[in-house]
């Protein structure tokens, strides 16, 4: 039994298992000192989690600058980040009232409830969503990441909707039309206590690489500002020609692909939002954003039903819902999607306009 | 329990500690079979009873086939712990236990027939009251007779748990939508029953043995320990490679040696595999799932770059944890066979089979194919052998038509390859146009062609999706489109780098020396940097949650 043929050697062994765990342990260790003598210092925490974390904060911001007047928040993805100046808008108001712009990159309608539901804790007197036509379709499934770092934003991630009652029977979650939007590996990620450092550090280089990838791609972009509560995106630079081209087909297919078999779990969602947003005192207002008239064609006719959509939901609750297609000309577009500097300033002054006769004097009833 | 993860490094070390420390053989093995018995119960602790059942069983069958009658004591003590593990599989689960306390009983009662009971039950009258009974009949019967027997018990005991477990669901639910569409009424049992990791994949191992013992190839083990150690070996447990008992008994007749060559030769190895693992594959994962999440409406660009995302992803995965299995053992002392031979550079299907998943290749080629009749039986019954071997093979990687679908292609390619062979021998134009290196590097793009598609329909599980993705891919949309992969976000930076990566060091190999090999035979100095960038790259590229190995559910 004791046939002892290979000779044991055990000193080497465990030197060589030493040797090997202290060669990793150093690679490890020199990460961590890059990371935080050298990435963060100068790069900071760029990606989702820097810009989640910041709109927590700009929100904390919003609600201290002001003061007695009446705010209003107005929500979008990257159409409201680069197309809204809050100033242009402010101008057409009557006193009392203070615009801030909270709209975010990427914001799409899951993490835009999330967002909403962190926004709504902070009072808001008036929240003006902004919305475009291809969201009333299928709903893209949460980004992971983004998950993660919001996370560590004060969102609502213990909302009813994320996290329903884990036994559904006798008392059914009362939202089960959102349940099928998260999958179990995203409730984890909003569940997990011990991922801040892993979901940043890990991807850090690499989100900076990629912010730069996408910076170079479309110049005349300047930095964010995600502090900034009035332009947090300045563009300056229109596309042409075929790039243009090419990202107004990229806009066609998102639309036709997210709409396809007459998918309307967007229209949905949003309604369950807005449900949300009532059960609270400030008024939501929906307004639809313009899109590029080189995509008339195709998007015409969605932004129709889009409107219809939106004025049956409206109809419902009574909400104001505010139609600005059609406003902006090709040039007033930076590409596709976002308006220019001069789109931008028609846009929120046109914006500004509708608004004032519909804002609340004060803060809706609780209901 | 995950090989990634600290609990397993814990494992590791306490057993090597033990190894180490202790040089006595059957000592050894006690230890081992107990760590493999906690590393499996680590997901739920009544798999271990199903592994210990199957143990009993084989061992007990082999030894049966050998003639060799166990003594009444052995087989009391034997179908006491059958009866206890029959009746262990009554326990709730043990994730259960750790999340609820004792609310985990109260909600698995005894005497409630849930499907884990129903199960239980089975199993109990099968092995504890009829198998003693049956045991003495069969020594009544002709040594060939005897052998039959036992051989049928072992194979219908360790298919029927595979397709109780595994299968049970999968049969109704067929059933179900064939009675359906008659448009009779018929009400399906709804069971819910727990898929035990890992179960195809010792299945076969088990079964293995005691085909083996019938056909005279091994002389039975007398060690029910050894038997036991055999089937339970914790590094190859959930996702082999499945070894075979020539393997790995002839290393059990004396102690595991750990040595400084083969603690660096495999740590180097089970490194490897660790890269490959949750740098490629867990990195590639989340940008695979939002492609096929919802990949209607996808263009052809984008279906087959999930395809061929997916292909690394795979096979990252699944050769990473066969990587980290056989380094383990190899620490150990005791080397696995290798499971992968650079499949991605087949030149064509047969050879691809040949170079991926070794392991589970060999074994339907040793007890299925070639008992069908194998290519013995002329050129229409090989065809029909081929068919039936790799439809078998598809349902063996998991209960979903899919799955079935895929070996069906595996086997039409096979066969397709196979009459190629005949069309075009050596010798003749054809082979020798299609064996110059332009030649050559067409049968390498189309063989890639082939099993990328194939690696469709084993992703895509939704049919009309796969009939969509299958569409988009074999005719091209010219639509060069990416907008539905995320672009402009963090995960498909991250994939396709890792994927580049891969790729490169993949080819690295290939062409000249595998990546452990060259580690071991590299100076001290230089190694020291690898480990060192490997270090760093796991601290920037460790994917933030854990995830199972893709081959743990079949």
């Amino acid at each position: 039994m004791n046939d002892q043929s290979i000779k044991p050697d055990t000193p080497k062994a465990i030197a060589q298992l030493l040797f090997i765990a202290a060669a990793i342990g150093a690679g490890i260790a020199i990460a961590y000192l890059l990371l935080s003598s050298f990435i963060v210092p100068r790069i900071g925490f760029p990606g989702d989690l820097n810009r989640i974390l910041k709109l927590d904060q700009r929100i904390a911001i919003a609600q201290a600058n002001a003061s007695d007047a009446k705010r209003i928040a107005i929500v979008s993805n990257s159409v409201g980040v680069e197309g809204i100046e809050a100033d242009y808008i402010q101008k057409q108001l009557p006193p009392g009232y203070a615009t801030e712009n909270q709209s975010s990159n990427g914001l799409d309608l899951l993490s835009g409830r999330l967002y909403i539901g962190r926004l709504l804790q902070s009072n808001p007197n008036t929240l003006v969503w902004i919305l475009r036509p291809e969201v009333m379709g299928k709903i893209s499934p949460i980004n992971p990441e983004l998950a993660s770092a919001m996370r560590f934003g004060n969102f609502q991630i213990n909302a009813d909707w994320i996290n329903p009652n884990p036994n559904p029977d006798p008392n059914p979650n009362p939202n089960p039309n959102h349940q099928p939007y998260l999958d179990q590996a995203t409730r984890d990620r909003f569940n997990t206590t011990d991922i801040k450092n892993q979901a940043s550090l890990r991807t850090i280089p690499l989100r900076h690489l990629n912010e730069q990838v996408r910076t170079r791609t479309r110049r005349g972009i300047l930095p964010a500002k995600p502090l900034e509560l009035n332009a947090p995106y300045q563009i300056d630079a229109n596309l042409t020609g075929p790039k243009l081209q090419r990202h107004l087909d990229d806009m066609v297919f998102i639309l036709q692909s997210r709409t396809e078999n007459d998918n309307r779990d967007g229209i949905a969602f949003i309604e369950a939002t807005l449900l949300q947003i009532l059960q609270t005192s400030t008024t939501p207002i929906l307004v639809i954003a313009p899109t590029h008239p080189g995509n008339d064609e195709i998007f015409g006719p969605m932004e129709t039903l889009f409107a219809q959509q939106l004025q049956h939901i409206a109809g419902l609750h009574n909400i104001t819902l505010i139609n600005l297609t059609k406003t902006l000309t090709a040039q007033e577009f930076a590409d596709a999607i976002h308006p220019n500097r001069n789109g931008a300033k028609k846009l929120s002054t046109l914006l500004g306009q509708k608004l004032k006769n519909h804002l609340p004097e004060t803060n809706r009833e609780n209901n | 329990m995950l090989f990634q993860t600290p609990e397993f490094l814990v494992l590791f070390l306490v057993v090597l500690g033990w190894l180490l420390w202790n040089r006595n053989a059957r000592q050894q093995q006690i230890f081992l079979l107990l760590t493999s018995y906690i590393f499996y119960g680590w997901w739920d602790a009544r798999f271990v009873l199903l592994i210990v059942l199957s143990t009993l069983i084989d061992y007990t069958a082999a030894l049966g086939i050998d003639n060799h009658k166990i003594s009444a004591t052995k087989r009391t003590k034997m179908a006491t712990i059958m009866g206890a593990a029959t009746l262990g599989l009554l326990l709730p689960n043990w994730p259960a236990l750790q999340t609820q306390g004792l609310q985990a009983f109260l909600d698995n009662p005894l005497v409630t027939l849930n499907s884990e009971n129903i199960a239980a039950i089975a199993l109990g009258l099968s092995f504890s009251v009829i198998g003693p009974i049956a045991y003495g009949l069969y020594f009544k019967l002709t040594d060939q007779g005897r052998k039959k027997a036992f051989l049928i018990t072992s194979i219908v005991a360790n298919l029927g748990m595979l397709a109780f477990f595994k299968y049970f669901n999968f049969f109704i639910d067929s059933i179900d939508a064939v009675v359906a569409q008659s448009g009779m009424q018929w009400a399906a049992p709804v069971l819910k029953v727990t898929l035990p990791v890992g179960i195809s994949f010792y299945t076969f191992q088990t079964l293995s043995y005691t085909i083996d013992a019938y056909r005279g190839d091994i002389k039975p083990e007398r060690s029910l320990l050894k038997v036991a150690l055999f089937v339970a070996y914790f590094p190859q447990l959930v996702a082999g490679p499945i070894l075979r008992p020539q393997q790995l008994f002839p290393t059990l007749d004396k102690p595991w040696t750990v040595t400084g060559k083969s603690m660096r030769s495999g740590i180097n190895l089970a490194l490897v595999g660790l890269f490959k693992k949750v740098l490629i594959a867990d990195n590639v994962a989340p940008m695979v799932n939002t492609i096929f999440a919802n990949p209607d409406g996808q263009s052809s660009i984008v279906i087959m770059l999930g395809a061929a995302l997916f292909a690394v992803q795979i096979y990252c995965d699944f050769s990473g944890y066969t990587d980290i299995a056989r380094g383990i053992s190899r620490v150990f002392g005791v080397e696995i066979p290798l499971n992968f031979n650079f499949p991605y550079f087949s030149t064509s299907i047969i050879d691809f089979w040949r170079k991926w998943h070794i392991s589970l290749s060999t074994w339907l080629r040793d007890y299925l194919y070639i008992p069908l009749g194998g290519s013995r039986k002329g050129p229409s019954f090989t065809y029909i052998n081929l068919m039936l071997t790799m439809l078998l093979g598809g349902l063996w990687h998991g209960a979903s038509w899919n799955f079935v679908i895929w070996g069906g292609y595996q086997g039409i390619l096979l066969c397709l390859n196979r009459a190629l062979q005949t069309i075009a021998p050596k010798g003749t134009i054809l082979h020798k146009a299609l064996h110059t290196k332009p030649g050559t590097l067409f049968r390498w793009a189309f063989t890639t062609y082939l099993w990328l598609l194939g690696w469709l329909i084993f992703r895509v599980t939704d049919f009309n999706d796969l009939a969509y993705c299958m569409k988009k891919f074999i005719l091209f949309d010219a639509n060069l489109s990416l907008g539905g992969i995320g672009l402009g976000r963090g995960s498909p930076v991250t994939a396709l780098l890792a994927v580049a990566l891969f790729c490169m060091l993949h080819l690295i190999g290939f062409v000249s020396k595998r990546w452990d090999e060259r580690l071991n035979s590299t100076p001290w100095p230089i190694r020291a940097l690898i480990y060192a960038t490997l270090g760093i790259l796991f601290f920037y590229g460790w994917p933030s949650q854990s995830s199972a190995f893709i081959y743990f559910q079949f």
